[in-house]
């Protein structure tokens, strides 16, 4: 999988440091796992699939069938049984027996803002800091899995995404616009040679040095690495790995023709070549009114292109070493108000999981007979991030300290729910 | 390609043939640089296109027909020069205050920022852009008699940058779209909140009218306020909160707040003010006009498959007339039934209450949106001046006397009581003048210090030895490209949305045919299609970008729009811009298509280096438009060795290196 020379990292090593004068970081991190023997999980890699806006878990995972808030969204069996999902799913109905629904999310956050970032990255926004996503907190502890691509990317994530929070520029996942184009203006003219562009960078760095030398900041600083990162990557074969063009026609359209689909494709084929966390984005859930009619649509692009993300990385091999999460920033109100929608709800909501060695047609905790609280097993957004850590190995509960040297763990104080793996 | 083989020994002579520059440096655009650059259309165009007079020579808007109105460009009001005395001592009486508080914690004030830090700093903090080379040496060359460091700051306040840039601002907190949803017409509203800031609205009535405001976005543009949250009055009570009065209550909508003192009832008490507003009031006047119409629609839709989305189509056009806001006076407010909490029992009717400050006189009949609107921006609301001035504060140091500036508690404590008294009196005093209280806050010593070369510590109170070091916004950026690229960045205009609105709206109070409804639908596209602003935009688009102001663009952008991908909001969140650098930034910038668009003729800073008169002054013209800066001996002599090893081309190189440096991405 790691199909990088060491003599390339060498020269890479050499060109930053005369181009930029900062000094090559090393850029596979020993792994966490190797330091605490606790977390048994054997994934590398995971795919974050993000209903951005709020996916309302009446009408798609924990439907109420015969109760007066199911609405109109009619509920079908699945291939485990006794479990029920709303009528749009049929293709991820046939596959629950791989799937594991947690059920029992909740939180205090219901505001749209507030709640993806809380899901993001375990803590409540507060104004003195900035904390890291996912994404970067695993490049933090696992390192990355390709010396040239991005520890993680972030498709279709919007503008207010926490990214790399206190981190820094050398953890920032690289945000893909569309899928469909994936990394632009990754080639530099055809007149221009590599020395030539070489030139232009020395010429960058002398100009630039009075300003840096001046201003020692964070920010100022963290460009170093983006500037060292952008020019692995523009020099790198690995870069077509961000082309899902080159994905025969009849994988692309049975993932689908939308950018959230195209987005899945792209994430098995960045996890394909080493990349630890994609997140691929798709919005369209705040659904305040006409939300039976506005399910249908967004309901069927999930439905096809997750069944097929996931058959897709189980013929190549790669399900038992990527966890494919599903998660969402709350839940939406059982009662339907007067537009035909379902309002905010962050006292219960359901999340997905599959692959990365969890144990499929499992169903973790309960809500109440209109799906509006949580009865039983209760699962914080800590301990659900802190499962995923445990799925890749990694101590949610490892310090690390931001730059203003207070101490900080990816689980936030959670507990990561070890009875879903086998 | 032989560009690189140039003599440069000819290139350096001081006579050199200016044509032959040009020749090789067309070279290094490759094929782009073979196409005309984009073609300007009409003589008023022209007129304003001076490019070393800033917005003072756009022509005055015109009349407000809807024909010319297409066209209109915006003249900003001024500043009052009968008030420069009080601003100099306003500003004076700032530094008194920050000067005795970095005392007092023994803080040592930053340097004062020499000129060159100065004009490039002020562009972008008024402006949204880096001047060009030629605001920038009339500056510098200006002779120290007078004050011309007040004088500059006036003018620009006074020209349209400044409402371009503040539009940005105001875009980013607003979370402003042209179409919040496909029923709601929302660029009147956008152009009204242009308006207000080119006339320099008094604050307080400016917010004033967006929580009052009733009718149509074209009859009263400011309901586009409640019309971005419709159907979720609830919500936009909160953001209205966040927003003008800095404080957070969201979380009482579905329980008492965790962290604040805020009660669910006191939430719905506040909420009676504001729920009674009915955003589809238009529905009364349009469902007669156009209800047998639609029934045929219907009909014929079920009998021909092809016509399936015939309805669907006209739906759109008759959900943008229907919406209106109106107060439904009568309509009560209830706690929800599944309420939980002892002081109040569910399904209880909620008199509206306030949640501080003085309790409004309501009188039966009376507009609960008006009262609310009245007590939200009276000078005496407590939180209401406080968190505009410190909004403002934050805009030009680029960090709050309180932080966050939208969070604030009982326990918040500015860093600089006194100062933000001061900021309070002063903008009271100014009859909440956003641009008046920018200027005296622009004239202080405190801004025009050094920028803080550190990074702060948190949890540790910033008291301003000057202002923060700041990455430039996307929309900076953005403007700042089109700086060196165009002599007239404000050239375009964008077209008002009369023509769009014409095509929409339904004015009549007979029934309709269907024909009638599927030819405005046809209108309607072809509107869309080929109206007045897709027409203009095509003439000022140019390899696919258009060039354009970030505030002429549409609204949001899509997400592979070089704004977008430098951090400009996608409208979503409340101040959700950001000014974090990533991979595909850099790489746009070494290789994207403006990078080497400035390396053609045709542009401003490729035309000026040709223009300049030997190769120091071409040196100067390139430092000075990209970093606002005269080169230092040591880049003196890097860029004439790279001129002389590389001819022609090292000119690209120079301008593309300074490009990619740091120094021009931050505001020092």
């Amino acid at each position: 999988m790691f199909d990088s020379s060491t003599s390339r990292r060498k020269f890479m090593e050499q060109t930053a440091r005369q181009l930029l004068g900062v000094s090559f970081l090393p850029l596979i991190a020993p792994q966490a796992m190797a330091a605490s023997s606790k977390p048994k999980g054997k994934a590398s890699h995971v795919i974050y699939l993000f209903m951005d806006g709020a996916m309302s878990q009446l009408d798609t995972f924990d439907p109420k069938p015969g109760s007066d808030v199911q609405g109109e969204t009619k509920t079908i069996d699945t291939n485990v049984a006794g479990v029920k999902f709303g009528q749009y799913l049929p293709e991820l109905a046939k596959m629950m027996d791989q799937l594991v629904l947690i059920r029992s999310l909740s939180t205090q956050t219901g505001d749209h803002d507030g709640g993806k970032y809380l899901m993001r990255t375990g803590y409540k926004a507060i104004a003195s800091t900035r904390h890291p996503s996912l994404g970067p907190w695993i490049q933090k502890l696992a390192g990355k899995g390709n010396e040239i691509l991005p520890g993680s990317v972030v498709i279709g994530g919007g503008s207010g995404h926490p990214a790399a929070g206190y981190l820094g520029a050398q953890f920032a996942p690289v945000p893909i616009a569309d899928a469909r184009r994936g990394v632009e203006n990754s080639k530099p003219p055809k007149y221009l040679s590599a020395e030539q562009f070489d030139n232009r960078m020395q010429l960058a760095a002398r100009f630039d040095r009075a300003f840096q030398n001046k201003y020692r900041t964070t920010q100022v600083s963290g460009y170093a690495d983006l500037y060292r990162e952008a020019i692995s990557l523009m020099r790198s074969d690995e870069l077509s790995v961000f082309d899902v063009n080159l994905e025969p026609e009849n994988v692309r359209k049975a993932y689908g023709e939308d950018g959230f689909a195209l987005g899945c494709l792209l994430a098995r084929r960045l996890i394909q070549h080493g990349v630890r966390f994609v997140e691929v984005n798709l919005s369209g859930w705040d659904m305040h009114s006409n939300l039976f009619s506005s399910m249908v649509g967004r309901a069927q692009i999930l439905d096809k292109a997750v069944s097929t993300l996931l058959v897709d990385l189980k013929s190549k091999g790669l399900l038992d070493q990527t966890l494919v999460v599903m998660g969402t920033e709350f839940g939406r109100t059982p009662n339907i108000n007067q537009n035909a929608g379902r309002d905010h709800h962050p006292g219960a909501y359901t999340c997905v999981l599959a692959g990365g060695g969890v144990v499929g047609g499992t169903v973790y905790g309960e809500t109440d007979k209109e799906a509006r609280t949580v009865e039983k097993d209760p699962v914080s957004v800590q301990d659900f991030n802190s499962t995923i850590a445990y799925a890749l190995g990694l101590a949610h509960d490892e310090e690390i300290y931001s730059s203003d040297k207070r101490p900080f763990t990816l689980g936030h104080d959670g507990t990561p729910l070890v009875q879903l793996f086998g | 390609m032989t560009f690189h083989i140039a003599n440069s020994f000819q290139i350096m002579q001081r006579s050199f043939c200016a044509t032959m520059l040009s020749l090789f440096l067309l070279n290094l655009g490759a094929a782009s640089a073979k196409e005309p650059m984009m073609v300007m259309d009409s003589a008023d165009m022209q007129g304003s296109s001076s490019r070393n007079e800033i917005a003072t020579s756009v022509p005055e808007t015109t009349t407000s027909s809807s024909t010319q109105s297409v066209r209109r460009m915006l003249k900003p009001t001024q500043v009052d020069p009968a008030l420069t005395e009080q601003v100099s001592a306003s500003a004076a009486e700032i530094d008194r205050l920050i000067l005795a508080k970095l005392k007092s914690e023994k803080v040592r004030p930053n340097p004062m920022t020499n000129d060159m830090q100065f004009v490039r700093r002020v562009y972008l903090d008024i402006t949204g852009t880096i001047p060009s080379a030629q605001q920038a040496s009339q500056f510098l060359n200006k002779s120290r008699t007078g004050n011309k460091r007040a004088e500059l700051i006036d003018e620009l306040l006074n020209s349209y940058g400044y409402v371009s840039h503040s539009f940005n601002y105001w875009a980013d907190i607003l979370r402003l779209k042209d179409q919040p949803s496909g029923n709601i017409y929302s660029q009147p509203y956008n152009e009204w909140i242009k308006d207000t800031l080119a006339s320099d609205m008094p604050y307080d009535e400016f917010v004033h009218q967006l929580l009052s405001a009733e009718g149509r976005t074209w009859e009263n543009p400011a309901v586009g306020y409640v019309l971005r949250d419709a159907g979720m009055p609830l919500s936009n009570l909160d953001n209205t909160i966040r927003i003008f009065l800095g404080t957070r209550i969201g979380c009482a909508q579905c329980h008492d707040h965790p962290f604040d003192k805020w009660t669910q009832l006191e939430f719905y008490h506040l909420a009676a003010f504001v729920n009674s507003v009915d955003t589809n009031a238009g529905r009364r006047e349009v469902n007669p006009v156009v209800k047998d119409a639609m029934a045929e629609l219907q009909e014929l839709a079920k009998k021909d498959e092809k016509k399936r989305n015939l309805p669907g189509r006209i739906n759109g056009l008759i959900g943008a007339n229907r919406t209106a806001v109106a107060e439904q006076r009568f309509r009560s407010l209830r706690l929800p039934h599944d309420y939980q909490y002892d002081d109040a029992k569910p399904g209880q009717v909620m008199e509206p209450k306030v949640i501080f400050g003085q309790q409004p006189q309501l009188a039966k009949n009376a507009s609960k949106r008006a009262a609310f609107a009245d007590w939200l921006t009276s000078p005496d609301n407590p939180r209401f001046t406080v968190t505009i001035v410190n909004r403002l504060w934050r805009r030009a140091f680029g960090f709050g006397l309180i932080e966050p500036v939208d969070d604030i508690t009982d326990e918040s404590k500015a860093t600089n009581q006194p100062l933000l008294d001061h900021l309070v009196a002063e903008m009271k005093r100014l009859n909440y003048s956003q641009r008046e209280l920018l200027r005296i806050i622009y004239n202080t010593e405190t801004y025009q210090r050094q920028a803080t070369s550190r990074d702060l510590v948190a949890e540790e109170p910033y008291h301003f030895p000057g202002p923060i070091l700041r990455r430039m916004t996307a929309e900076q950026i953005w403007d700042s490209l089109l700086t060196l690229t165009l002599a007239d960045p404000n050239a375009y205009q964008r077209p008002r949305s009369d023509a769009l609105i014409q095509a929409v709206k339904i004015e009549t109070e007979h029934p309709l045919s269907s024909e009638f409804l599927l030819n405005k639908a046809k209108t309607l596209d072809k509107m869309q299609r080929e109206g007045p602003e897709p027409q203009l935009a095509k003439k000022f688009t140019h390899e696919g970008s258009l060039l354009a102001r970030a505030s002429e663009l549409p609204l949001p952008l899509p997400p592979s729009h070089f704004l977008r991908q430098f951090g400009q909001s996608d409208r979503e969140l409340i101040e959700g811009g950001s000014t974090e650098g990533h991979v595909p930034q850099i790489l746009t910038m070494f290789n994207g298509p403006i990078s080497h668009k400035l390396l053609n003729e045709g542009t401003v800073i490729y035309d000026e280096v040709v223009a300049a008169s030997d190769l120091r002054d071409q040196i100067d013209v390139i430092f000075l438009s990209i970093v606002g800066r005269k080169p230092t001996r040591t880049d003196y002599k890097t860029a004439i060795a790279e001129i002389q090893a590389n001819g022609p081309a090292g000119y690209g190189n120079v301008i593309w290196a300074l490009l990619n440096t740091r120094e021009f991405l931050f505001i020092q």
